[in-house]
């Protein structure tokens, strides 16, 4: 079954350096080689610091590797224009972030709508599939609450839901649950393996190993470098 | 993304921020009132000099023949003979189609004398030659029966218009005085004019007796005929008479009516309906000029036209205009100068969300036109405002304009304002140039702004707190 998934993510040599040409040049990514096929529940676990901040960026074709190749569904993301991953970030990638960055004061109806109106899609289409959205992770009766008047998990739930509106082939979650108590916490990771078993890719950004273990695979980042990666079915050198 | 998503963007965000919202309007607004209050007051005083001049100063929109002069010779030539008669020149007056009203003729006095009635009152009048043009030109404003016609000026026919004031005292009312015959002994004024020619003390007048027929009464008013305003007799206060030229001008044979024999006339001066067929008239009186002489190989004219004065007075006003206009539109960049810091610290407050936005994928394209709405619409709803107080004002001052009228202190330049149609509220060239200029204003500085969130990293945008 596994020769016929998909590569969503393969990094191959990813190396990241900021400040480039100054005395303070650093690099973050000395090298990374991860390949995240289709339907995979991944977690990247590290220390503060040890990069997988800047991974999650590059991954999420925020940023840009400094050296090294990117392919996201096929496409060279290091090569493509701001408009283009602007594109690739609107349709095919849901960002779940630590602190919600859900947008003040517009109600989460409007937050799960705004990723469908820059796909451009009409009124009554985005409101239909925000609303459905909302459904599914509970929220349908706070639709109209602005982000200040919810609480934390209420806030996840709907950057979850904001996260699935164009229906993107990647979730990607940066420590969803780290400003959560283990309560709300567990609600958000049951809606992620819901997900999961619906098909979608996700990986999941963390640095707590017990979250880690919920996945089926684990991937460890210590200074810029991949230390171990563990459960998953197909990781072969190339 | 769709327009009214952004506007509706748009809007909610500028209702965020409230107070900001309104203080950057309140600059756009002052400059746009500015400009808006400057525009339409220097079109009201162009209207309102340009009639002004046109009246007083060349006496109606004329167009002036000069038969038999080139325009190099000036007056250096001896009195040509290319002249017309009167018939010549009503026939052709009268083929124009009213496009040139009748020939201008604007004299001093003649001569002054009393019209007395049964019971002996006396109101002294001076006779002064008009043409059936001068109740046009110098908007007399008639009470009872009618002005000169041109009919009466062609034939030389016995009738006048006496001033209420003669009119009230010798007859009673100014509908009593229409259609009684005086005779008037009228002392010919030349020698006020010209003491030159005649000698020096001689007291003793010349006295002609001389009939009309009174035809109308108009109002007087004191100064609003400038020529007898500054000729006016100090000794004794006289009101003009207004007598077709052709009938008092040949009745009473004074030096100055010698001198503009209107049966052998060679300088025409016509009275031209209004300033926009003048240029249509001068092509007309050419045909005529030529019709006559042209046939002649040593016969040449020239044609002034008073429209072509009044278009450098005009450019001369319009420059002024255009000057304060453009202090105006200073004050209006100063509140594009206060929109555009608005909108730069709206773009650094909201770093945050520009980087989440681009996280959820708007392209650059969609946020600098989401910021760019926001200062086209503060701009925009400036600029209604702005026009609402041009209204609100101009309206103010149009209906009061009678008290303010009222205000001014020379009677005859009263006279004439009140005659003349103002308007001060903002005229639909100004708003669509202060719309236009204000949507400009929006778009120029809020570019910069809008660019600079537009161009931020997403990486960093997000990570800014």
């Amino acid at each position: 079954m596994s020769k016929e998934r998909k590569t969503v993510i393969d990094l191959k040599g990813i190396i990241k350096r900021f400040y480039i040409g100054q005395p303070n040049e650093l690099q973050i990514l000395n090298g990374i080689d991860i390949k995240v096929n289709e339907g995979e529940f991944v977690a990247i676990v590290g220390e503060s610091g040890s990069g997988k901040s800047t991974l999650m960026n590059i991954i999420g074709a925020l940023d840009r590797p400094t050296e090294g190749t990117y392919m996201f569904n096929g496409q060279d993301i290091g090569k493509l224009s701001d408009k283009k991953l602007s594109l690739i970030r609107n349709k095919e990638i849901g960002f779940v972030f630590q602190n919600f960055n859900l947008i003040p004061r517009t109600s989460a109806l409007k937050n799960v709508e705004l990723p469908m109106m820059y796909a451009g899609k009409g009124r009554k289409e985005r409101t239909k599939r925000a609303n459905e959205l909302l459904e599914t992770v509970g929220m349908a009766d706070r639709s109209d609450h602005n982000p200040n008047e919810l609480s934390g998990g209420q806030k996840q739930r709907v950057a979850i839901a904001r996260a699935m509106a164009n229906d993107p082939s990647l979730i990607l979650a940066d420590e969803p649950t780290g400003a959560l108590d283990t309560k709300t916490g567990r609600i958000v990771m049951d809606i992620f393996h819901e997900l999961h078993k619906s098909g979608k890719t996700i990986v999941l950004i963390t640095h707590s190993p017990e979250l880690a273990k919920e996945t089926e695979r684990i991937i460890t980042i210590s200074d810029g470098c991949v230390v171990s990666d563990t459960g998953g079915d197909s990781h072969d050198a190339d | 993304m769709m327009l009214i998503d952004n506007i509706r963007q748009a809007y909610n965000s500028l209702l965020i921020n409230k107070k900001r919202s309104v203080l950057t309007m309140v600059g756009i607004i002052i400059g746009l009132s500015s400009v808006l209050f400057i525009t339409s007051v220097g079109d009201t005083i162009t209207s309102v000099l340009d009639s002004f001049l046109v009246q007083n100063i060349f006496g109606g929109v004329n167009v002036t023949l000069f038969s038999g002069y080139s325009e190099e010779d000036g007056f250096s030539k001896p009195i040509g003979g290319y002249s017309f008669t009167r018939d010549e020149i009503y026939d052709f007056i009268d083929s124009t189609d009213d496009l040139i009203l009748d020939i201008g003729y604007s004299s001093f006095s003649l001569g002054t004398g009393d019209i007395c009635n049964d019971f002996g009152e006396k109101s002294k009048v001076s006779v002064t030659p008009v043409s059936s043009a001068y109740e046009i030109t110098n908007k007399i404003r008639i009470l009872a029966g009618r002005f000169i016609s041109r009919d009466e000026c062609r034939n030389g026919k016995p009738v006048a218009v006496i001033s209420d004031i003669a009119a009230e005292k010798c007859f009673g009312s100014a509908e009593e005085a229409v259609g009684k015959t005086i005779d008037i002994s009228v002392a010919d004024a030349s020698n006020n004019y010209a003491p030159e020619t005649e000698a020096e003390g001689n007291a003793e007048k010349k006295f002609t007796n001389v009939k009309f027929v009174i035809v109308g009464v108009y109002q007087y008013i004191d100064g609003a005929d400038m020529m007898s305003y500054m000729m006016s007799d100090s000794s004794e206060k006289s009101t003009p008479l207004y007598s077709p030229y052709s009938y008092a001008g040949s009745e009473l044979d004074s030096n100055i009516s010698k001198a503009r024999n209107p049966d052998k006339m060679f300088i025409l001066e016509f009275i031209v309906k209004d300033s926009k067929s003048s240029y249509e008239a001068q092509k007309l009186i050419a045909d005529f000029a030529e019709s006559k002489y042209g046939s002649n190989p040593n016969y040449n004219y020239f044609i002034d036209n008073s429209e072509t004065y009044m278009k450098k007075v005009r450019s001369t006003i319009k420059m002024v205009t255009y000057a304060f206009s453009i202090i105006g539109a200073i004050s209006l960049l100063v509140g594009g100068i206060g929109l555009m810091n608005t909108m730069l610290v709206s773009v650094t407050e909201r770093t945050k969300e520009i980087g989440i936005k681009k996280a959820l994928g708007a392209k650059n394209s969609a946020i600098r036109l989401q910021f760019l709405t926001e200062s086209a619409f503060l701009c925009f709803a400036s600029c209604g405002i702005g026009i609402l107080f041009g209204f609100f004002f101009g309206m103010l001052i149009e209906t009061n304009l009678d008290k303010l009228i009222a205000l001014v202190p020379n009677e005859g330049i009263r006279y004439f304002l009140e005659n003349t149609t103002i308007h001060v509220t903002p005229s639909l060239s100004s708003i669509i140039f202060s719309s236009l200029f204000s949507i400009v204003v929006g778009v120029v500085f809020g570019y910069y702004p809008a660019n600079k969130g537009a161009k931020m990293q997403p990486v960093d945008a997000l990570r800014y707190e």
